[in-house]
């Protein structure tokens, strides 16, 4: 099986790379169609725990297509999601950095830079209200979800403070019996 | 790749800080490395620390204008600046040096972290403390995007980019390759139509 996963693999994390403008939170509801619904290689559960690891670990926030490549298929799935992800988009990249200068100054560029954020943003937002839908059970998940976008959304305060927070309070909670 | 930076016109006189003479790969990865490892809940904060006040790898003024070039490409975007950057001192080999320094911390705590979760996730504590971090994980993601929606002040016309793209995605569950070739030269016409008139 190993073989056509790795290349299925391949394929999916290096046509992601092209379109991931913004990063991972882009790509992780068509992650989360592929990984769950086409392949099956993860159930709902599953994938809404690597999303929740991915964000514990430091680094770039596209790491959380290797934790996929790993669970999916070992350390081989982990370099080659890790090396699909990146080339494509770097390759790009580097392309770009070679004449930067010039694009920058080029009369079509500041139209170009300012109608990006408002379809990466409305991405960005399905991509958290994706993974919500998955991750999300019971009142008690609501009011976590709830509370770490309030969190995220009005303080400066590093947003990991609110995954720590919900973790404790329902480890407690179901200790103490409360939930 | 030196001579092509060469060619490029110089605008160090808009630089507070004159690159250092010599960068090397060994730099570059290092460098990156504190990045990634240093980078918890976003690399953005601290890739700006360490290149730019640290290293002064970049002027500030340099840095932005690299960072928003960087953001509107795909990829991750400090990924994209180690690209650049690494390309700019020393070609290639500086570009792999840098990412793969970025990576390089990252990748290893997150194998042992999930080869760790493994081996507990069995546990009642665990289950319920992992169900939590994944609903409040999500609920970052929808903050990030609400911060930085009030940041940019949207008008009404990005606004209406925003729903669309949103209920493609979330809602009808369209694929994003189609979407995104749909929507986003859609938004840049309409953006440059509105800018030109």
């Amino acid at each position: 099986m190993n073989e056509s996963v790795l290349l299925r693999l391949i394929i999916m994390y290096t046509t992601l790379s092209l379109v991931s403008v913004g990063g991972a939170p882009t790509i992780i509801p068509d992650l989360h169609r592929q990984v769950v619904d086409v392949y099956g290689w993860m159930t709902d559960r599953k994938f809404a725990e690597t999303f929740a690891l991915a964000q514990l670990a430091p680094g770039p926030n596209l790491n959380v297509t290797s934790l996929i490549g790993w669970q999916v298929a070992g350390l081989a799935g982990l370099l080659v999601s890790t090396v699909s992800i990146i080339l494509p988009a770097s390759a790009l990249a580097f392309g770009v950095g070679r004449v930067w200068q010039k694009l920058e100054s080029s009369h079509w560029f500041p139209s170009f830079k300012a109608a990006l954020p408002p379809v990466v943003l409305g991405l960005m937002a399905a991509s958290g209200f994706v993974t919500a839908t998955v991750a999300v059970h019971d009142w008690l998940g609501v009011v976590f979800a709830a509370g770490a976008a309030v969190f995220t959304a009005t303080t400066k305060r590093n947003p990991l403070w609110a995954i720590a927070a919900a973790t404790i309070f329902a480890i407690l909670a179901a200790r103490l019996g409360i939930v | 790749m030196a001579g092509e930076q060469a060619g490029i016109p110089d605008n160090s006189a808009t630089t507070e800080v004159p690159p250092p003479e010599r960068v090397t790969p060994t730099d570059l990865f290092v460098g990156f490395l504190q990045i990634g490892l240093y980078g918890f809940g976003g690399l953005a904060a601290i890739s700006r620390h360490i290149i730019v006040e640290k290293r002064k790898w970049a002027s500030e003024h340099d840095y932005a204008a690299l960072f928003g070039i960087c953001q509107a490409l795909p990829g991750g975007n400090v990924i994209n600046v180690a690209t650049i950057l690494g390309d700019r001192f020393c070609g290639l080999t500086g570009s792999i040096a840098a990412v793969v320094g970025l990576f390089a911390a990252p990748l290893v705590l997150l194998v042992l972290l999930a080869t760790g979760y493994d081996q507990i996730s069995d546990l009642p504590d665990v289950k319920v403390g992992a169900a939590a971090a994944a609903a409040a994980a999500s609920g970052l993601v929808i903050g990030t995007a609400i911060k930085m929606m009030r940041a940019l002040k949207f008008t009404a016309r990005a606004l209406g980019f925003v729903v669309l793209a949103f209920v493609c995605v979330a809602i009808i569950r369209f694929p994003l390759v189609p979407t995104l070739v749909a929507l986003l030269p859609l938004s840049f016409a309409v953006t440059y139509w509105s800018r030109s008139r």
